[in-house]
């Protein structure tokens, strides 16, 4: 029996969704009969002295068959029928031809079942009683060296790749961990796996796959045309599962997840094949695109169905849904199965009922909540405010994981808060909200419409190319908060805002390292930095600019290294991607520098995504490592110091590393472009490990050094928007925990700032960064944004 | 007694929180959110301990500054750790959520009222408003650190407001400390550049 509610709500589930499986009577026939067709077109090859073989794909290979509510339940199997022959030797009308003919000549044989034959778009379909087999001709691809076959379609004349084999093989790795413990269960239990089919052990992602189908047949009852294939349900559950959970929060995550992932090029959906990325999946989405509209309610559905089971208390009322969502017949079995264990369990006289849950359970009645250690949970808020943070999460273009990153706190917790199986905390609920630019009285009231003012990771979103990860999506939400909070603190202390800001240089043109460079100089002697070491980059135009540091994703393929933005109110806004070393953050404060000071009077917004290669972000890659360590500079050290023959020796690179503040990298670039150095020593210097070497010359080491650098709250801000909040301490217009709301900290920080003098380069700090700025070699590609 | 994050880390560090909880008659209540469901849920107190664990990460070892933060942390795990009935947690129903979406709203009506309650700041954090909304409904005593939430709980409930000086007054009251070792405590909370409660006189 039971001892929690999410387990008799698990075990509900399982038992309606076991209900889907065809049965063992029923697989060993459908296997009995592909195994005739398969032996016949293996005959049949034969003859023709060429080869092949049949073998199954889709839902049999995957172990996700689900009976049909269609065609009276008919079971659908498919198999591949691959003839072993060169495409240059037969065309797709003959190859569709050829097999049609050796399935006559099987039919005509008199097989088991007798079947009937009609013919479909792409495959042949043997008609038997009770299911069907589409038998798919295809031909070896002989551009993919493994599992890769190429297949026809009367709707095109060029052989279209697929891969079964390899699918199935993605598929089962996906869930091999938890298939593996799940036999390695059932030999625990005495179980001989090796007499057990693989069919017979369903991983809750094959569960989670086979309700989805079903979910889906019962939602498109009246617009079959408009299903979403099987094949884009699996791929897109088998991306989102993550493994562990019971199968309600799989459920939950996987539905949550799944559109997410589906890839949007333009007007163009894509569910990329995972092992064959020419083929996507949505491809008929194109020519029928309200089909991918349909497809995005369908899962939104989904989802807030299968929540909704969650937040139901009893038997019945959870069997009722139940039936809602996979079919009468799979609640009917459920309430067979809960009343058979219900029975069983009262008989031995271990039933109660839990007092705060209402659940059937045994041993003691008084069980509590599930990891609480606290006592008195007391009402659990259901649907009001929970459904609303989902709905402004969704609104806001967020994943439940790129809010939960976000906002540091558990993605399966967040899923809880969401569907209101657990109280969220209202600081963190007040905190998701301005996460998805509202507020907390806002979503109560049912208002989950953004606040008014600037859509700033709106307009982000959509300058940056190409598409955001899920971190960097809610890195700009931050971002747009903080900005936001900006321009509160200042209203409330009536401070005035600069408005869009104005460069006082020419517009930058070209790319041309010259120009770069002498842009460069113009902004030193603007900032009166003088011709040294440029001291603490992220305060060096403070008066100016107004610098974030805030998460934006370690994959710097999908998120940014910085941007800068020119905020209608606030003005030049530069956010420089935290998860980078901080001899990146350097380099990228410096390069968008370049793009505030010289590209602005054209452009309002300039995301930096590594690797770019356009003239704007060569010629901000060049002004950056001129600002970072002047030629001229470098030069005098050089010559005055009498190095030229000592540039080969890494000690006094990483001399001159330190003298600048920089990384490895940048100074070696540095050198390399001042042609100190040429190319076999820049290749030579990359060798050593700047850090060791730094520490092995009496350097102080930084934790950075280590790849451990956690960057306190606060640096997370331009002094400017701290010199506010202390203001508006001081002043007693917010109050120490409203602060710390503000800033996403503790009330133990805010303190600290208001102890800290009044905001000044904080010299201690300035050299902290410095030290780890010049150490910084984690990931070993510094030096360029 | 209903306490707060403030008065919750002072007694805390201290490492006064069992006699705390059986000077109130056995039970120490704390809002959700201010303290988690469990330890890993995100909360105040959570945070305060991280911010504390911060400054062990950032102070020499060894120092002064870097013993008092490992202590800090310490009594911090110490009460993060206890349930019931030592700490009681309370979860805000319907209406008490409501009113502390009232406490923090940045709506002009709901400012309004503030200021009619005696507000000045413009508005009151989640943890103080939800800890405020729990004690006026349920008619707790209400324990605080942060000037404007006692404003507003007086206010509200017309109780006295009670600061983490009067808590250590309690306990010296009831006899759980002696006065001295109060006195110090409170003067260490108050006076220690790490811990900067400020606050009144004894």
């Amino acid at each position: 029996m039971y001892s929690t509610l999410d387990q008799q709500l698990d075990e509900l589930l399982r038992t309606s969704i076991e209900s889907l499986d065809i049965s063992a009577e029923e697989y060993r026939l459908a296997v009995s009969r592909y195994e005739a067709v398969g032996e016949f077109l293996a005959g049949y090859w034969d003859s023709s002295r060429s080869g092949g073989e049949v073998y199954p794909q889709g839902s049999m290979r995957l172990g996700t068959v689900t009976r049909n509510i269609h065609r009276d339940d008919e079971i659908d199997i498919d198999l591949v029928a691959l003839h072993d022959v060169d495409k240059t030797l037969i065309t797709q009308a003959d190859l569709k031809a050829d097999v049609g003919h050796a399935l006559d000549l099987f039919l005509e044989s008199s097989p088991d079942g007798r079947p009937s034959k009609e013919e479909g778009k792409r495959c042949w379909t043997l008609v038997y009683p009770g299911f069907h087999v589409d038998v798919l001709p295809a031909l070896p691809n002989e551009e993919d060296a493994g599992t890769g076959v190429i297949i026809t379609d009367e709707a095109v004349r060029r052989w279209l790749p697929s891969n079964p084999i390899g699918y199935a093989d993605w598929f089962h790795g996906v869930m091999r961990r938890e298939w593996l413990e799940k036999c390695a269960r059932l030999s625990e239990s005495g179980v001989d796996v090796a007499e057990v089919p693989d069919w017979a052990v369903k991983t809750t992602l094959q569960r989670t796959v086979q309700a989805l189908k079903r979910h889906r047949d019962l939602y498109f009852e009246d617009a079959l045309d408009d299903r979403p294939a099987s094949v884009i349900i699996t791929t897109l559950a088998a991306r989102a599962y993550r493994g562990g959970g019971s199968l309600h929060e799989v459920l939950l995550d996987v539905t949550g997840t799944m559109p997410t992932l589906v890839e949007q090029q333009g007007s163009v959906y894509i569910v990329a094949n995972p092992v064959q990325e020419k083929e996507n999946f949505a491809d008929r989405w194109r020519s029928h695109p309200h089909r991918a509209q349909r497809f995005f309610e369908w899962i939104e559905q989904a989802h807030a169905d299968l929540a909704g089971l969650g937040s139901e208390r009893g038997i019945d009322v959870v069997l009722e849904r139940v039936g809602k969502v996979f079919g009468g017949r799979a609640a009917e079995r459920a309430g067979r199965a809960a009343g058979a264990r219900l029975l069983e369990t009262r008989r031995s006289g271990r039933l109660s009922m839990a007092p705060t849950t209402g659940a059937l359970v045994t041993g003691s009645g008084t069980s509590v909540r599930p990891h609480t250690f606290h006592g008195d949970p007391g009402p659990v808020q259901t649907s009001d405010l929970a459904e609303a943070l989902r709905r402004a999460r969704e609104r806001a273009g967020l994943s439940q994981e790129a809010a939960a990153d976000a906002l540091s706190i558990n993605r399966v917790v967040l899923s809880y808060y969401e569907t209101g199986r657990r109280s969220v905390p209202l600081p963190t609920a007040a905190a998701l909200a301005r996460l998805y630019g509202t507020t907390l009285d806002r979503l109560l009231a049912g208002d989950e419409a953004a606040a008014a003012g600037v859509d700033v990771s709106g307009i982000l979103y959509r300058a940056a190319s190409p598409a955001l990860d899920d971190s960097a999506r809610g890195g700009l939400r931050i971002f747009e908060q903080y900005l936001r909070d900006y321009v509160d603190l200042a209203d409330e202390l009536g401070r005035s805002l600069p408005g869009r800001g104005q460069s006082p240089f020419a517009a930058g043109t070209g790319s041309s390292a010259r120009a770069a460079a002498d842009a460069a100089r113009q902004l030193r002697r603007y900032l009166n930095l003088g011709g040294g070491p440029l001291g603490d980059p992220f305060r060096a135009a403070d008066e100016h600019v107004l610098i974030w540091r805030i998460p934006l994703g370690e994959d710097l393929n999908g998120a940014p290294s910085g941007l800068f933005y020119n905020h209608p109110q606030v003005g030049f806004s530069i956010l420089v991607n935290s998860n980078m070393t901080l001899g990146r953050q350097v380099f990228t404060v410096a390069h968008e520098f370049a793009h505030a000071f010289f590209h602005s009077r054209a452009l309002d917004v300039i995301v930096s995504m590594p690797g770019a290669e356009f003239g704007r972000e060569r010629f901000a890659d060049v002004f950056a490592g001129e600002l970072l360590v002047p030629g001229d500079e470098l030069r005098r050290l050089v010559t005055e110091h009498a190095l030229w023959n000592g540039l080969t020796d890494p000690s006094t690179v990483v001399h001159l590393q330190r003298h600048f503040g920089v990384s490895y990298a940048t100074i070696r670039v540095r050198l390399l472009q001042e042609r100190l150095i040429d190319r076999p020593t820049f290749d030579k210097l990359a060798q050593v490990s700047p850090s060791r070497l730094a520490q092995a010359l009496g350097y102080p080491v930084h934790r950075a050094d280590m790849g451990n650098f956690d960057m306190h709250p606060l640096e997370r801000f331009p002094g400017r928007m701290l010199a506010l909040v202390r203001a508006a301490l001081e002043q007693g217009i917010v109050t120490p925990g409203d602060a710390a709301e503000t800033l996403g900290t503790s009330t133990d920080e805010v303190r600290q700032l208001l102890a800290r003098p009044p905001i000044q380069p904080d010299e201690q700090r300035v050299q902290r960064d410095l030290e780890a700025a010049a150490f910084a070699h984690r990931g070993g590609q510094d030096g360029a944004s | 007694m209903l306490i707060d994050a403030s008065v919750a880390r002072g007694v805390a560090v201290l490492g006064w929180v069992n006699q705390l909880a059986q000077a109130v008659g056995g039970s120490l209540s704390i809002a959700h959110g201010v303290i988690g469901i469990d330890t890993a849920e995100p909360s105040e107190l959570r945070g305060i301990r991280d911010a504390l664990l911060r400054e062990v990460s950032g102070s020499p070892y060894g120092s002064g500054r870097y013993s008092k933060a490992v202590a800090a942390v310490h009594g911090l795990d110490g009460l993060l750790s206890l349930g019931p009935p030592t700490i009681r947690l309370l979860t805000p129903d319907s209406e008490e959520v409501r009113m502390a979406a009232r406490l923090t709203s940045r709506a002009a009506d709901d400012r309004e009222w503030r200021h009619g309650l005696g507000l000045r700041a413009r508005r009151l954090d989640t943890g103080e408003a939800v800890s405020i909304s729990i004690a006026h409904a349920r008619g707790i005593d209400f324990a605080s650190d942060d000037g404007q939430a006692l404003v507003a709980y007086t206010a509200l409930t017309t109780r006295p407001p009670v600061r983490t000086r009067d808590v250590i007054k309690l306990l010296v009251n009831t006899g759980m400390i002696d006065e001295p070792t109060g006195r110090d405590g409170y003067r260490f909370l108050r006076e220690d550049d790490l811990h900067l409660l400020g606050g009144p006189d004894w």
